[in-house]
């Protein structure tokens, strides 16, 4: 398989391919060499450079994606949740870093949210627990507490109550 | 009679006290007026006296599709059942139960739009329409049936494919809280007494016929594709409820919450739903995975499929297999969708948890035993009375106590679904204290047994006006929303604004579509509300308009109107005018949205009329468009238009009654329709039949 449908192949599995693990000169090069292939896209976490084909993943999955591969777990908990409040804007369901394209099991995600709530960096990040028990994050930056609880709320609860 | 498009062009009336059968012309009587709650209203207005009781003689029932029921046109399969609606209080006034099925295709199959029935039968009898045989059939040995067994015995007597559209004991027994169901599933809530007073036990209907379409074959294959190319999921949902790589938007509360890994678990072999992005028109059916969003993830391995309405491709209504209910006496195959499950809200709690496995149980235990019976739950409001009149010890207040002790209240307790039995029994048959009480809808019952004022005035009970619930209101859409849930009297049964606001896109995206259809300030960011504006009087006319339209048309009001659609590509904009586009293929009657929506805003208008006539006063204002205390009062400690609440202002609500009076050019001061609205409108007998009776302002 040649790099860039090894690429796609990649972005229709839900994953992001690292530069320096299929091509082994430079950057400038390889897009040199792709060039033809318009829906290849790359997205840079720190120095690295991850790839990823626009016609199977959109960027923003493809950030969160490369956040995540960067082995940087608190991080990527917490550009997710400070981006979903400032986009939608909500806060986030911790349940969605069970899936795709996180799969963290409790115990990660416990491990993370520890390390967020102690970071200065991260001292924007906070919880609220809907009254199902289940507990969203988000950024203080972007939604006040009582957005949040309220949000959160209806996600877990008012939806379904009231279809 | 000529051949139309769209319309068959044939409308059947039954008198069932003189026994006679007879066929009106549709279009040169009712056009104008489209279909479904367009001719039901009319009905009402030319041919039932004012102050007519549900249950009267006189009170007519109009079961009627529309141009596009039928069609291919997605989703075009529901049927408006218009009366005099017996859950309205303190009077009974006009209203509307929708139901979804293959029923209305079938009634246009066999060549009829509607079905205007009146008096009453002096024996139990049922409607056999086969093609253009139609006949009134002894119905003693159905009567004293659940629904299952009366849809069933007519299938056999008629044929398989028959659908049959029947009432259960409830229905029989006069109980206000009645529904009529069709294939087993498909309900409509509020009529079912209509029918039982009546002496009428179903409408069966079987056709051999087709609706005629004006388009070109080309032309009409053409527009159900890019209609379908417009659709989400469920509701008009149009991101997955989880990130997936294809999206470039997600959202927890989305009903596209197909994804790897979820199955319909008892499917032989279980089917995995998967990713079904948005281009993917042969995977659409698979997106709304219905089961897992009502009752969690414990209805996935009970799952058999998706089904739904009549040339629906979105399949909302889940068939779930749950062996672990037969020992509560009920059959272990259910089929329904969002508060059709609601039984388990009878329960404060479960052993398992708010959405464990018991839950799950209840809601089909509750699912099964309702559309037997034939019971409504009126949008929750049942099992919401039932939990304050418990939680508060009316129940026990207003039983006697020989009654109170009879029913094993330590298996409510126990969360045990089984008790469901007794909850619905009583109801279907008015036994007791109990069941006469909770049969007669949420506003008699709390007149009857004297709720406090805490039950109006508590948001947790839920209560809007007139007997009926809240429905999509202020928390969801703030002063449009509240405007919404004015304007009916029954609970507003429209999706169009919370479809919308549910949708999944960002804030700025919706922000960007809403400012081309209603003005920059239609929508505020979720609770965090703004101050009324002449925009959001304008997206709630458009969301009620549209709701009526639906309603008339027929298409679902659970997925139109399409302002939004799942393509980047097309900044995530649907199509306002899809409707349009639909009904001018089907009829050859060419109009665009504007057109159309004018044609809504007559029947909005003969609504408005009739409440007007019925109610006896113009005086909407103070005594029909009312908004309960909790709206404004709760929580006490924070102030309106504070991040997080969706407290209103008084104030501000007068202004938004204001705004959207002004813009159907309704009286200011009554709220009533004014002689030049309903002359814009064509309505130039019903003015003067208001003014008639002294209720046209000025």
């Amino acid at each position: 398989m040649d790099i860039p449908d090894l690429i796609r192949q990649a972005s229709r599995e839900g994953q992001v391919v690292r530069l320096d693990e299929v091509w082994n000169r430079t950057e400038e090069e390889f897009h040199a060499q792709i060039s033809g292939h318009k829906d290849i896209d790359r997205v840079r976490q720190g120095e690295v450079c991850y790839l990823y084909s626009t016609d199977f993943m959109a960027r923003r999955y493809a950030e969160t994606a490369a956040r995540i591969s960067s082995g940087d777990i608190p991080l990527a908990i917490a550009e997710t949740v400070r981006s979903e409040s400032a986009t939608y804007p909500r806060p986030t369901p911790v349940e969605t870093f069970k899936g795709k394209p996180f799969h963290l099991s409790d115990e990660q995600i416990a491990s993370a949210m520890e390390i967020i709530f102690g970071d200065p960096r991260s001292a924007d990040i906070g919880s609220v627990r809907a009254s199902d028990g289940s507990v969203f994050l988000y950024s203080t930056d972007h939604l006040n507490a009582a957005q949040a609880q309220s949000m959160a709320e209806r996600i877990a609860v008012g939806l379904h109550e009231s279809p | 009679m000529a051949e139309y498009y769209g319309w068959t062009g044939k409308t059947l009336r039954v008198d069932l006290g003189a026994g006679s059968i007879a066929t009106e012309d549709t279009v040169a009587r009712y056009r104008d007026y489209l279909g479904g709650t367009g001719i039901g209203y009319k009905v009402l207005w030319d041919e039932v006296p004012a102050k007519t009781k549900s249950f009267d003689e006189a009170n007519k029932l109009i079961v009627a599709a529309g141009p596009l029921t039928g069609t291919s046109a997605p989703c075009g399969g529901r049927t408006s059942v218009t009366a005099i609606f017996p859950t309205v209080s303190p009077r009974e006034l006009v209203a509307t139960g929708h139901m979804g099925g293959e029923w209305g295709a079938e009634l246009k199959y066999a060549g009829w739009d509607a079905i205007i029935i009146e008096g009453r039968a002096n024996k139990p009898v049922y409607l056999a329409i086969i093609d253009d045989q139609v006949e009134l059939r002894d119905a003693a040995h159905l009567w004293g049936n659940g629904i299952l067994r009366a849809t069933s015995a007519i299938c056999q007597e008629m044929g398989p494919e028959t659908q049959v559209a029947a009432i259960g004991q409830a229905g029989e027994n006069l109980v206000r809280l009645a529904t009529i169901v069709n294939s087993y599933s498909h309900s409509a809530g509020g009529v079912g007494g209509v029918f039982g007073s009546k002496g009428l036990k179903a409408i069966a209907v079987r056709g051999s016929g087709a609706v005629r379409i004006a388009a070109d074959k080309k032309a009409w294959r053409d527009l159900i594709r890019y209609v379908l190319s417009l659709f989400g999921a469920n509701n008009q949902h149009v991101v997955p409820s989880t990130p997936q790589p294809w999206a470039e938007f997600s959202s927890p509360g989305s009903r596209w919450t197909a994804r790897k890994g979820l199955y319909w678990g008892a499917a032989d072999p279980p089917v995995e739903t998967g990713e079904c992005r948005a281009d993917d028109l042969n995977r659409m059916a698979y997106r709304t995975a219905k089961a897992t969003y009502d009752l969690g993830p414990n209805a996935e391995p009970f799952t058999v499929r998706m089904g739904g309405c009549h040339s629906c491709p979105i399949r909302c209504h889940a068939h779930l297999d749950v062996p672990s209910v037969e020992k509560h006496g009920v059959s272990r195959y259910s089929a329904s969708t969002c508060v059709g499950w609601g039984a388990r809200n009878f329960f404060r709690s479960f052993p398992d948890g708010r959405r464990g496995m018991t839950s799950v149980e209840a809601a089909v235990v509750g699912r099964n035993l309702a559309d037997d019976f034939g019971i409504w739950t009126n949008y929750g409001q049942l099992q919401r009375d039932f939990r304050y009149a418990y939680d508060n010890g009316l129940i026990q207040a207003n039983l006697p106590a020989a009654e109170y002790k009879s029913i094993p209240w330590e298996r409510y307790e126990a969360g045990d679904p089984g008790f469901l039995q007794e909850i619905y029994r009583r109801i279907a048959f008015k036994e007791g204290e109990f069941g006469q009480a909770f049969a007669e809808g949420s506003g008699r019952l709390a007149e009857r047994w004297k709720f406090p004022d805490g039950y109006y005035k508590d948001r947790s009970s839920g209560w809007w006006k007139m007997g009926h619930p809240q429905h999509h209101a202020a928390d969801e859409a703030g002063q449009s929303g509240v405007l919404i849930n004015m304007m009916y009297n029954r609970d507003c049964q429209c999706h169009s604004h919370s479809n919308f606001i549910r949708n999944g896109l960002p804030l700025r995206i919706q922000k960007e579509i809403g400012a081309k259809l209603w003005g920059a300030g239609a929508l505020d960011e979720g609770d965090n509300f703004t101050r009324m504006n002449p925009d959001k009087a304008r997206f709630a006319l458009w969301a009620l308009l549209r709701k009526e339209l639906h309603d008339s048309l027929t298409l679902c009001n659970w997925m139109y109107p399409l302002a939004a659609s799942p393509h980047r590509s097309r900044s995530y904009e649907g199509d306002n005018g899809a409707e349009a586009l639909l009904y001018t293929a089907v009829t050859g009657d060419k109009k665009d949205a504007a057109q159309l929506d004018l044609v809504a805003e007559r029947i909005f208008a003969l609504h408005r009329a009739l409440t007007v006539r019925d109610m006896g006063t113009m005086d909407m204002r103070s005594r029909h468009d009312t908004v309960p205390d909790w709206v404004f009062d709760h929580p006490a400690d924070v102030q309106p238009f504070t991040p997080g609440h969706s407290k209103m202002d008084r104030q501000d609500i007068e202004v938004a009654r204001d705004m959207f009076y002004e813009l159907l050019g309704w009286d200011k001061k009554t709220g009533a329709p004014t002689r030049a609205a309903l002359e814009r409108l064509g309505l130039e007998d019903v003015a003067s039949g208001l003014a008639r009776i002294g209720l046209l302002p000025g």
